[in-house]
């Protein structure tokens, strides 16, 4: 059975364009996501975050279902979507949770700051996907929605991994309330990455 | 509604309270805890203060890496900022979609009758 989102009508139902035309409209998301963390008046973390980057994402290819929360069940590999009626609750409570803890709870010294917003970021990219909101396309709207909340609190998205095989492994395996494992590699490729940067 | 201290049930059972002052502490941060779960919005119930830091990683080195590209990417605004290349940008964007592939490829391996895939 194919994925909901492999072959697109807009553009003949070819799997090629469509991942093209999807990859092309990905980039333009996290392009906009900078642009929105790095403003004077950022987004704020909430369910309308949530379908724009999954708006954006897949308007041009799967335009009746870009944004707009399922209708009808779905087998995710982790097998955690929820009821239809849950949705919206779940992810708006996922949201309202994160907004709370990050005023509650923000350290306010570095090395502990900078554990808490990939904590955090983690925390809401993994209860959203595994509430599994949208018919298809939960991956990619949680990567950069995770993307988002990284930029909003001043660190860098996570490019590349150097280790996929073990983020996978990490992310597949962890759920909202344990997650201890895909925080410590994320940490690390992070780190990764601003060892590159330092590059002249 | 939270669960009696250990402390109180220790006076219900008629056993006598080990310390009184320990107790009455005890007492007071177990209700100012529940009072503050109260009044979370979407209580999930892992968001205990007493948990912070949690998830902490052992490795310093990162944390301390990670801080200083933070601060120097802060501008007097407050705001931060990136200059992501268009090159990073797709990186970022395929290693989504490489992900994506991966979770539909293991969802087919246990496809359930009547549902769709979904990743």
């Amino acid at each position: 059975m194919p994925g909901a989102f492999d072959a697109s009508t807009e553009f003949g139902h070819d799997p090629l364009p469509t991942a093209e035309e999807i990859q092309h409209s990905g980039q333009n998301v996290l392009r906009w996501l900078e642009a929105i963390a790095t403003s004077e008046t950022p987004w704020a973390v909430d369910v309308r975050l949530v379908q724009e980057i999954h708006f954006r994402w897949f308007e041009t290819t799967f335009p009746a279902d870009a944004g707009r929360f399922r209708t009808q069940m779905v087998l995710n590999r982790k097998g955690s979507a929820v009821e239809v009626e849950a949705i919206l609750p779940a992810v708006q409570s996922a949201c309202e949770n994160w907004t709370w803890r990050r005023e509650r709870f923000r350290p306010t010294d570095d090395p502990e700051l900078i554990g808490f917003i990939v904590a955090e970021a983690n925390t809401l990219a993994i209860r959203v996907y595994d509430v599994h909101p949208f018919i298809d396309g939960n991956t990619r709207a949680t990567w950069h929605l995770r993307n988002y909340l990284l930029m909003l609190d001043g660190l860098r998205p996570l490019i590349d991994l150097a280790d996929p095989a073990s983020y996978e492994t990490a992310w597949w395996s962890a759920n909202s309330e344990d997650h201890a494992q895909v925080d410590a590699i994320v940490l690390d490729e992070l780190a990764l990455q601003e060892h590159s940067t330092e590059q002249p | 509604m939270a669960e009696l201290p250990e402390s109180w049930k220790n006076l219900e059972s008629g056993a006598p309270a080990p310390n009184w002052v320990a107790a009455v502490v005890e007492a007071q941060r177990d209700i100012d805890l529940a009072l503050s779960e109260d009044a979370k919005p979407g209580h999930t119930g892992n968001d205990d203060p007493r948990e912070y830091p949690r998830n902490m990683p052992q490795d310093r080195d990162n944390l301390k890496v990670l801080a200083a590209g933070r601060r120097s990417r802060l501008q007097s605004n407050g705001r931060p900022r990136f200059d992501l290349t268009d090159a990073e940008i797709e990186r970022s964007t395929q290693t989504a979609m490489r992900l994506a592939d991966a979770s539909k490829s293991q969802a087919e391996a246990r496809a359930d009758a009547g549902k769709p895939l979904s990743a």
